[in-house]
């Protein structure tokens, strides 16, 4: 194994070792804990938020740049965390948002441009050199975003990161029945646009 | 739980499952998420939200504070100074060594012994003073001693003048004059 590789695996270990107990124990220390904690929340959460951010926003850039603010939101707002829901959900809660808030303003921004064409999900995509799918996936991606936001949510949750529904309930607080619905609902929306 | 929900998607949309399985075309640059924690750091510091931590401290200037040091300083000062109060002195052995015997006990001839045997402890000037002293008791001409102590012999010696006088015939003390 290249050794690089290895003190990455071996950082993800420590990481993954972190409880939330632990690293909210930190957060709520002196200054230099606060930041190891911080550092260690996002060491553990910040593959799953970034794939949660990229499939809503689409775009790695856009992404990152929706992440780093997550991260930002987080590190002022943690003291408001009051431990009633896992920190997880707490963490995923303000990335929908910002991705959401980022959609929002990139559609608004989108609706009073001159070329509409330069800001189409197709378009970025092409842009977008960490996107190698071809016309269907793009095709998919363009789906998707015309999706309601809820139905969008629990699409990319089960079919791309393959979360259970049990756990999509407690991180969505809505139930499995209505989550199996609009998961539902959300793939014949799908098929019905390559039918177009 | 990953082939159950294989399964639902594949009984909902068949091309759906088969597009899936083709595999994700969304990538990640390379070391993304190893630079992600600095570059969430360097914006922190920019939008001054960063918190300030005190700089990370030697164990040399965690243990070496000014008042540990000044706290050392006076507990060597005291040290050097119990040391040299401890020490004998010249001055004071002399006290110090003196038999403890009883004012009758201790004779004069006890007291010179103790000084042959200690008269390097003795300071020459003390020791010059002494014979000085008992040189103008013993070895001074009459004459030349204090007037209190001549006038203390004056009537004993007048009066052995007396005697012979009276002793002396006239004759005798003509011859004389």
């Amino acid at each position: 194994m290249h050794k690089s590789s290895k003190i990455h695996t071996l950082s993800t270990q420590r990481t993954l070792i972190a409880t939330d107990e632990e690293i909210m124990a930190l957060l709520q220390g002196d200054n230099r804990a606060f930041e190891q904690g911080f550092r260690l929340l996002m060491a553990k959460y910040r593959e799953r938020l970034y794939w949660h951010i990229r499939r809503l926003v689409q775009v790695h850039d856009d992404a990152d740049d929706v992440l780093q603010n997550t991260f930002i939101k987080v590190y002022r707002g943690i003291g408001q965390f009051e431990g009633k829901s896992a920190l997880f959900t707490w963490l995923y809660r303000i990335a929908t948002n910002e991705s959401l808030t980022f959609i929002q303003q990139r559609t608004r921004h989108t609706s009073t441009s001159i070329d509409e064409g330069e800001f189409s999900v197709a378009a970025r995509l092409k842009a977008d050199e960490w996107f190698d799918g071809d016309a269907i996936q793009v095709k998919l991606q363009e789906s998707i975003a015309l999706l309601p936001e809820k139905q969008k949510i629990v699409f990319n949750l089960r079919y791309f990161q393959e979360m259970p529904y049990e756990e999509m309930s407690g991180l969505l607080d809505t139930s499995v029945g209505a989550l199996k619905a609009s998961f539902h609902h959300a793939v014949k929306k799908i098929e019905a646009t390559f039918e177009r | 739980m990953k082939e159950d929900i294989n399964n639902e998607i594949k009984d909902l949309s068949p091309w759906l499952s088969d597009l899936k399985s083709k595999g994700d075309p969304q990538r990640v640059p390379e070391g993304y998420f190893d630079q992600l924690e600095s570059s969430v750091f360097q914006r922190l510091e920019q939008e001054g939200l960063r918190v300030e931590l005190a700089p990370e401290r030697s164990i040399w200037s965690v243990w070496f504070t000014p008042a540990r040091l000044t706290a050392a300083a006076a507990a060597i000062t005291l040290l050097i100074g119990a040391i040299w109060w401890m020490q004998p002195q010249k001055q004071n052995n002399i006290m110090v060594q003196i038999p403890t015997t009883t004012e009758e006990e201790f004779t004069p001839e006890m007291a010179e012994d103790y000084i042959q045997s200690n008269i390097f402890d003795f300071e020459e000037e003390l020791l010059a003073d002494e014979l000085a002293d008992d040189a103008t008791e013993d070895n001074i001409a009459p004459d030349h001693k204090p007037k209190e102590k001549r006038r203390n012999k004056l009537p004993k010696e007048m009066d052995e003048l007396d005697d012979i006088l009276n002793d002396l015939t006239d004759e005798e003390l003509e011859d004389l004059l």
